[in-house]
């Protein structure tokens, strides 16, 4: 009995380490810029907040680019989701319900796709926007993503679609439901966690993307937060307060956001192949 | 969604080992395809094409494009290009500055694979136990994952600042010297470190889906042979989910080689080029310097030497596997 309850305690310091390890870099982002110009350096040794002083969070906002980035990174990440849910799928539903010639060969281009290194991709990419004068738009970028979320998604709804009997398809076509409807009305909504998986998946991979970010846009209209964030590091005129304002104001969002979804990001994780 | 028939509808899905999948893909799934009819073909078509058209776009047009131009000489990305066969490969094979970042890569590849197996193994075992909270602990330990690794950079610069950094007053705290973790020694150490914070979530997590199939009936029957936790980690969980094990390295080793953000925010290669790793050395020479030939060889040069790591490591281990299962058939008999 004593031997489980110092297990217990045991059990429970390693629940608060991992707890401070996963959290305490997000907490200090947050709290060291809400100390304002006057504590953020005077108070940069306490522990604890000291402060509710938003001014550096103001500056970060209208002094710089920030919330085109912002704007850009919502729209690229979206369209990225979207785009990406619904190629998949429909791939997906082609490559676990029809026999044909050269279906393994997709497979394993998409598995040996997703493995690429992203450079190797990004610098012919390019060459290829380049070529078709869509260098440096938001969707060159968008197209880009893609490039690591379609094989993901694929791939993991394929092992999603093989779960699903084919009986139950079937009895809809006895119904009198074509394929469409069958697919709309019968798979979709059982397809729907591994959609949400894909689709959370998406979002947070084009949403936090810096290298492809880097290379395909260079104008401050179409940078993406993490490219313009970088930008602002590299100039001169922000102090390192607004620097972390900056940070926590797009940690947090994602933070806030990643809560309501985790279970599906680590279902996404789980199932083999979250790239990172 | 209404709560259905199908017991596994939830999509639960058991983590395959990615280089098995592409065997098994259609073994043991309920026959569902069938072959295409007349009356399909345009829905087929219509599915399949806009997917593929877009996958040829994004990877296999580049990937044939970066050999191209691996061959060539240019200038920059509109620049006339000249053809110079082999020389951009040899000239790389011949230079110090590659062997170096190669060095370079595969301590940073290295270094922070093991730092994150052993934390996610690790935390992986802490949120196996069952205790309160642990399914909201569990959400909590992804957050490093998914945090943008430039917010990551601009965090820790901040945490481990010499003379304000939160990291370094409380190492003075305990008596010792502040230290400089962005020195040119320093900088590869902390690079890992970062890493290490970052990415060990996904080993955490899909080592915790692999626990999850250890059976404790194992773990009962060990314990009442008098075997300890330390034993019991080792004969049993090890080997059980020995699978799982490889593909997380395979996995981690292929991202962690080709990791370029984290280092390029962190340190853009330096100082002094001691962080220069292969990824940064491509982005450098392609991006700054402008020799776009020499940077696509480069890339090239790397993804071949990554697929040569990898088909060793898969060889090596599935070897292991099957001459164990011999001898164990051996002593059968």
């Amino acid at each position: 009995m004593k031997a489980s309850v110092r297990f217990r305690v045991f059990l429970y310091v390693c629940a608060a380490l991992i707890l401070i390890y996963s959290l305490f870099p997000i907490y200090w982002i947050t709290i060291s810029p809400l100390r304002g110009f006057s504590g953020f350096f005077q108070d940069a040794n306490k522990w604890y907040p000291t402060g509710f002083d938003l001014t550096l969070f103001r500056n970060i906002w209208n002094e710089t680019n920030y919330p085109i980035y912002y704007l850009n990174s919502f729209v690229v990440a979206s369209a990225t989701t979207l785009i990406t849910i619904l190629l998949s799928a429909m791939m997906a539903y082609v490559l676990t319900r029809f026999r044909f010639i050269g279906r393994s060969l997709m497979l394993n281009a998409m598995l040996i796709g997703y493995m690429l290194p992203p450079l190797l991709l990004a610098i012919p990419m390019l060459g290829i926007f380049i070529a078709l004068g869509i260098d440096d738009t938001i969707f060159a970028l968008t197209i880009s993503h893609i490039a690591i979320t379609l094989p993901f998604g694929v791939w993991m709804l394929v092992s999603f679609f093989k779960t699903i009997p084919f009986e139950l398809e079937e009895s809809a076509w006895v119904d009198g439901a074509n394929r469409g409807r069958s697919l709309v009305q019968v798979l979709i909504p059982l397809m729907l966690p591994g959609i949400i998986s894909v689709g959370v998946f998406s979002f947070i991979v084009s949403f936090t993307d810096y290298t492809f970010g880097l290379m395909i846009v260079s104008s401050e209209h179409n940078k993406t937060i993490p490219v313009g964030l970088a930008t602002i590091k590299e100039s001169v005129t922000l102090q390192r307060g607004e620097l972390l304002a900056g940070a926590a104001m797009i940690a947090l969002p994602m933070v806030v956001l990643f809560s309501f979804v985790s279970k599906y990001f680590i279902k996404g994780l789980v199932a083999g192949a979250v790239k990172g | 969604m209404g709560s259905g028939s199908l017991p596994d509808r939830d999509g639960r899905i058991s983590p395959i080992p990615i280089y098995a999948i592409h065997d098994s893909c259609f073994e043991g799934a309920k026959v569902i395809d069938q072959p295409i009819n007349k009356r399909d073909l345009s829905f087929f078509l219509a599915f399949l094409l806009p997917g593929l058209i877009l996958f040829a776009v994004v990877i296999i047009v580049p990937s044939v494009l970066a050999v191209q131009y691996g061959l060539y000489e240019a200038s920059g990305f509109a620049a006339e290009a000249t053809y110079v066969g082999l020389r951009n490969f040899a000239e790389i094979l011949r230079s110090e500055q590659f062997w170096k970042a190669l060095g370079r890569t595969l301590v940073y590849a290295g270094a922070s694979i093991a730092g994150q197996l052993v934390l996610g193994i690790a935390i992986a075992l802490v949120l196996n136990q069952a205790f309160k909270g642990n399914n909201i602990l569990r959400g909590i330990s992804v957050v490093p994952y998914i945090i943008p690794v430039i917010a990551v950079t601009i965090g820790f610069e901040w945490m481990l600042d010499t003379s304000n950094g939160i990291v370094n007053h409380f190492i003075a705290g305990l008596g010792f010297d502040r230290i400089n973790f962005f020195k040119p020694e320093m900088a590869m150490f902390t690079a890992i470190m970062l890493s290490v914070w970052t990415w060990t979530p996904f080993v955490a997590l899909v080592f915790l889906s692999g626990l999850q199939t250890v059976s404790a009936e194992l773990y009962e029957s060990a314990t009442l042979d008098g075997a300890g936790a330390w034993t019991r980690f080792w004969k049993i969980t090890v080997p059980v989910t020995r699978d799982i094990i490889l593909t997380i390295v395979l996995l981690r080793g292929l991202w962690m080689f080709n990791k370029f953000d984290l280092i390029w925010l962190l340190t853009g290669g330096g100082p002094l080029g001691r962080t220069e790793t292969l990824p940064v050395l491509i982005y450098d020479v392609t991006f700054k310097k402008f020799q776009v030939g020499y940077g696509s060889a480069l890339a090239v040069i790397s993804l071949i030497i990554m697929m040569v790591t990898m088909a060793a490591y898969l060889k090596i281990f599935s070897e292991k596997q099957a001459k164990r299962k011999f001898r164990r058939r051996l002593q059968r008999i």
